[in-house]
């Protein structure tokens, strides 16, 4: 199941000193984590969610066509996870900044998931503030 | 030597000069004593060890060219053997060898020796005697042939049981690997369901009652969805703690926890399951309860998976003293050999069947697997102990459910 573009709109805050709103793509097999995420960034401010995909495979053709400035994924997926979503999403050139979300990021080896390309590991039990704040983080990053 | 049979009490003469050969079988066969007459001294090495009586040689046939071979039989006799031989001496040609043979009873062995001439009486008593000796020698080469038999027989017993004891052994090592891989599948298994729904619920609550904090906008959205969220999660709590196991088997008992699970199996299989249970089944004790339902878990779960049969009827009868399940199908069965071989050592079934039988084994109770075409038939049967005067006189009542049931 593709989902593209997303339902979710976005407000326009600048907080990157421009006024722009960062794209996202969120990856999650869960239909309620996934509505739960989209509403959550739109509600943050200064993102607008452009697409959501329920597998890596998907996630994969979304980002191609989409070329968001952020994609979310998650961990457990069936088929090909999270982080071998990220590898693949680095082996085909697809530069998006990825965010690992996982149930418990404590699961992966963080060295493993860096090597993969993954700019952060963010766990869904440490709330939401942290996840916000690290997708700021490196889109910063990746802006500069 | 004539052809005919030697028994092994006959007494063989050797005496190849003069008339001592006829008188000797005469005499003895007057005597009710069985008598044949050798030729040479390879017609004796044919009869040892245990083909004759004893011998009579006469003194001047230790001469000849065979004796060298005699002595050598003679000495390489079995435990149990001691061939008589009565050696006639005087009265013939003697040399100065017989002489010293005779006289050093070597390398002849059991010898006696007779001066000719000599009465029959003498003879006779001579001959009984060393009959007599020599069937002793016959009981104990049979007593020592019966031990050996017997040895022969334990050996082979204990080398029976312990190839039994062998494959058991591997059948049981087998059983303990299966039941620690579905161990682990079920962990498995209960892991995912955690984290697949009850975790992901919690989280996505967790969000969105967060996002009510960080916002005010969607307030009312994300409420209704948290309810709907924190709904499915105690539903899907309850189906899995359920199916772990019901809380109805022990709150109310076989029947019951029998016909909510077959109601639920119908529905998620697409199977058509009929339920016979008695009027009035009453309580059993919990180990009987729990294991009536755990094998008809069981069976069901074999049916879904490997029969394809579209249909399954679940029998359970009881009376004072025991509980009947039987569990048919009618799809494509389980091949001969599996079968046979389950039934001779417990061996080339999967974990489920094999796991029903240590169920019923633990109980002391029965359990049969029929049919290799048109389907599979399991019953078990299980002593249910002391228990209350339930009544089970009233006609089983029956409950059909299938997937298409409203």
């Amino acid at each position: 199941m593709l989902i593209a573009p997303s339902k979710c709109g976005g407000h326009r805050i600048s907080f990157f000193g421009a006024d722009v709103l960062k794209s996202v793509v969120i990856v999650d097999d869960s239909e309620l984590m996934r509505h739960a995420l989209c509403r959550l960034f739109r509600a943050a401010g200064g993102f607008r969610v452009v697409g959501e995909a329920s597998d890596g495979l998907e996630a994969l053709e979304l980002v191609r066509q989409l070329k968001p400035d952020l994609v979310i994924l998650d961990l457990c997926m069936p088929g090909m996870n999270g982080l071998d979503t990220a590898r693949e999403l680095r082996r085909l050139e697809l530069p998006a900044p990825v965010i690992l979300y996982s149930m418990n990021a404590d699961d992966i080896a963080a060295p493993e998931a860096f090597a993969a390309g993954v700019a952060a590991l963010v766990s869904k039990v440490e709330g939401i503030k942290t996840l916000i704040t690290k997708a700021r983080v490196v889109l910063d990053r990746s802006c500069a | 030597m004539s052809n005919q049979t030697i028994s092994d009490m006959d007494v063989l003469v050797l005496a190849p000069f003069g008339k001592d050969s006829v008188l000797i079988e005469n005499v003895l066969q007057e005597s009710g004593v069985q008598v044949r007459v050798a030729n040479t001294a390879l017609d004796l090495v044919a009869v040892i060890p245990d083909r004759a009586g004893a011998a009579i040689v006469a003194e001047e046939a230790l001469a000849e060219e065979h004796m060298p071979e005699l002595a050598r039989k003679l000495e390489a006799q079995p435990t149990w053997s001691d061939f008589p031989m009565i050696v006639l001496t005087g009265g013939g040609v003697s040399t100065a060898a017989t002489e010293f043979a005779v006289r050093a009873r070597a390398p002849l062995g059991n010898v006696t020796l007779l001066e000719r001439p000599l009465r029959a009486a003498t003879m006779i008593s001579a001959v009984r005697s060393a009959l007599s000796a020599r069937r002793r020698q016959y009981e104990i080469r049979n007593h020592l042939q019966e031990r050996e038999r017997a040895e022969q027989a334990l050996r082979s017993a204990r080398d029976a049981l312990e190839s039994i004891v062998e494959e058991r052994t591997a059948a049981l090592r087998r059983l303990s690997a299966q039941l620690l891989r579905v161990q682990d599948d079920e962990r498995r298994r209960i892991a995912r369901e955690l984290h697949d729904s009850l975790g992901q619920y919690l989280a996505a609550a967790k969000i969105n009652l967060d996002t009510m904090a960080l916002s005010r906008d969607d307030v009312d959205d994300c409420f209704r969805e948290v309810q709907g969220i924190i709904d499915r999660a105690i539903s899907e709590t309850r189906t899995l703690s359920h199916l772990l196991h019901p809380p109805l088997l022990d709150a109310t008992g076989f029947a019951s926890a029998a016909s909510w699970y077959v109601q639920g199996y119908a529905k998620r299989s697409g199977i058509e399951a009929s339920l016979q249970l008695p009027d009035d089944l009453g309580r059993l004790s919990v180990t009987v309860e729990t294991a009536l339902f755990r094998i008809m878990q069981e069976a069901l779960t074999n049916v879904h998976r490997h029969s394809g049969s579209p249909r399954v009827d679940i029998t359970l009868t009881a009376d004072e003293r025991t509980a009947a399940l039987t569990v048919r199908d009618y799809g494509k069965g389980i091949p001969e050999p599996v079968l046979s071989g389950f039934r001779k050592s417990g061996i080339n079934v999967g974990v489920g069947l094999a796991g029903i039988r240590e169920r019923v084994k633990e109980l002391g109770g029965s359990f049969e697997i029929q049919g290799s075409g048109g389907g599979t038939t399991l019953k078990v049967s299980i002593p249910v102990g002391e228990r209350g005067r339930n009544v089970f006189a009233g006609p089983p009542s029956s409950q059909i459910y299938s997937s298409f049931a409203t």
